[in-house]
């Protein structure tokens, strides 16, 4: 797998550069949304301003244990839902509670660290809520309880939208598009 | 479980004028990574605890630090193989490096050294439409995987004590990943690469042996060696100090079985280059008032063919 995914990164990594400058020179100049910078700076502002409540380390923690102990290779509904709400809760503390203990502007892992567990949390919700939507197996999604494929209704892509205090909006609008290599029962 | 009480450089290059020393104590299983104490450590008791990190298995390259005075990685060095009996680790930051914060160093003058050898494969034709492919024999990339598995830890350049008198050398890391492209069949710039490598102090190496300790197996210091032979091979900078004092050491142990220096101080400065034997006339005339001249003519040692046919087998070149 190490040797896929390292040459996945070189050969996507380098289009998606190319594609980057490619868009950046036909967008001409180009300016952050104000909004945006605006709230990133309160985030990271109100993480550092407090100095008690919950630490990323401890969510992060709370995260990895449900995660696989619910939404691990065979999964099922009842765990499935069990993980969505405790990833919610997980969440809600995390917009509520959490803070930064170290407050130099110097290699602030400690900051750094915090923004990827509020980034996991979201990614978390999408694999957990997905998980629980798809009542069927297929690739890496193994249901006992849903052990077929079922290519009728799921050979859509779960696209998920995140929404403050709530579960993540599941939209199915997008259908898979069949080119080379059509679908096929896993029989080996 | 025991206790781990991890004595940490702390420092911060934006408010501290000189740094200071923290002991974090922690409950963990002995057989715990230096790496994870620190990072329960920092999750536990103080967030401001600041190293490198990434893949906490030693492929990374990231956590190289020194531990009791070693610099390597902590993410491969086990807690009960470090803790002294009151179960203290004193954690530093890596030598040779400028400390930024805590743990963590500049590491640009390391990187620039990488980025002076062209790091990459430099072919002869750019076969811009990768219709062929570039192949290698599983004998000439066997030379290749040991340089190549380097992960640019930097445990090396931490090690080297000719790093900390003169930071203009390479290092180990960088001139053994210079081998890795020098020795490379589908590489077209063998002569620039050992020219440029030369540029940086090649020669300064010491051979002291203190970088083969690598995390990865890299041995730059074999390297080092090779790359050195690589430059005489290939006639590369051969008016240049550090090629010649190797030949001309070579050559007098060859035909008398002992270092003749009178004859290797005029052979690396140069016969003929009067402004260098004058700038070491000086040291000359100290010796000699101090009774240590050496002969400027040495007869071979009784047994010189032994010595000969040492040299004849190693395949030395001349």
């Amino acid at each position: 797998l190490g040797g896929n995914s390292l040459l996945e990164t070189i050969v996507y990594g380098a289009r998606a550069a190319n594609h980057a400058c490619d868009y950046i020179k036909e967008s001409g100049e180009v300016r952050p949304s104000e909004r945006t910078l605006k709230s990133e700076q309160a985030r990271i502002d109100n993480w550092l301003s407090k100095n008690s409540g919950l630490r990323a380390p401890q969510l992060r923690t709370q995260m990895n244990t449900t995660m696989s102990k619910n939404v691990f290779i065979f999964r099922q509904e009842k765990e499935l839902k069990q993980a969505v709400d405790d990833l919610l809760e997980i969440r809600k503390s995390f917009d509520r509670d959490v803070y930064v203990m170290d407050k130099s502007k110097t290699f602030n892992t400690d900051l750094v660290h915090a923004m990827e567990v509020d980034f996991l949390i979201d990614a978390a919700m999408c694999v957990a809520n997905g998980a629980l939507a798809r009542q069927e197996s297929r690739g890496a999604q193994a249901r006992i309880d849903y052990p077929e494929r079922d290519d009728k209704n799921w050979m859509v892509h779960t696209l998920a939208w995140r929404q403050q205090d709530q579960n993540p909006r599941l939209d199915y609008s997008r259908k898979v598009t069949i080119t080379k290599w059509a679908p096929q029962v896993r029989s080996y | 479980m025991a206790q781990v009480k991890l004595d940490i450089f702390r420092y911060d290059e934006a408010v501290d004028a000189v740094p200071h020393r923290d002991t974090v104590e922690i409950d963990v299983p002995v057989t715990m990574t230096v790496l994870d104490a620190l990072e329960t450590a920092k999750a536990e008791v103080d967030g401001s605890i600041s190293f490198r990190r990434s893949c906490r298995s030693a492929i990374c390259g990231s956590c190289s630090m020194n531990i009791n005075g070693v610099t390597g990685l902590a993410c491969k060095t086990p807690c009960k193989s470090v803790m002294n009996t009151e179960g203290v680790i004193q954690i530093d930051p890596m030598p040779n490096f400028q400390p930024m914060k805590d743990l963590v160093v500049h590491m640009d003058p390391f990187w620039d050294k990488y980025t002076r050898l062209k790091p990459y494969l430099q072919p002869a034709d750019r076969d811009e439409d990768h219709e062929r492919e570039r192949r290698v024999s599983p004998a000439d990339m066997k030379k290749l995987v040991d340089a190549a598995n380097c992960v640019m830890c930097a445990t090396c350049y931490a090690l080297c004590p000719v790093v900390s008198v003169d930071p203009s050398f390479a290092g180990p890391a960088a001139i053994a990943y210079a081998y890795r492209f020098i020795e490379d069949v589908r590489d077209s710039k063998k002569k620039e690469r050992l020219a440029q490598i030369n540029e940086d102090y090649l020669w300064l190496c010491a051979h002291c042996y203190a970088c083969s300790y690598c995390p990865k197996h890299v041995d730059p210091h074999d390297r080092i060696v090779d790359v050195k032979r690589a430059t005489i091979q290939e006639g590369v900078m051969m008016d240049h100090p550090g090629p010649r004092h190797a030949l001309v050491v070579n050559k007098t142990i060859k035909k008398t079985g002992m270092l003749a220096e009178t004859e290797v101080i005029q052979g690396t400065v140069g016969r003929f280059n009067f402004v260098g034997l004058m700038k070491i006339a000086p040291l000359g005339l100290r010796m000699a008032a101090k009774g240590k001249m050496p002969p400027p003519f040495l007869k071979p040692i009784p047994k010189v063919d032994e010595v000969r046919t040492i040299f004849e087998s190693l395949e030395v070149p001349t």
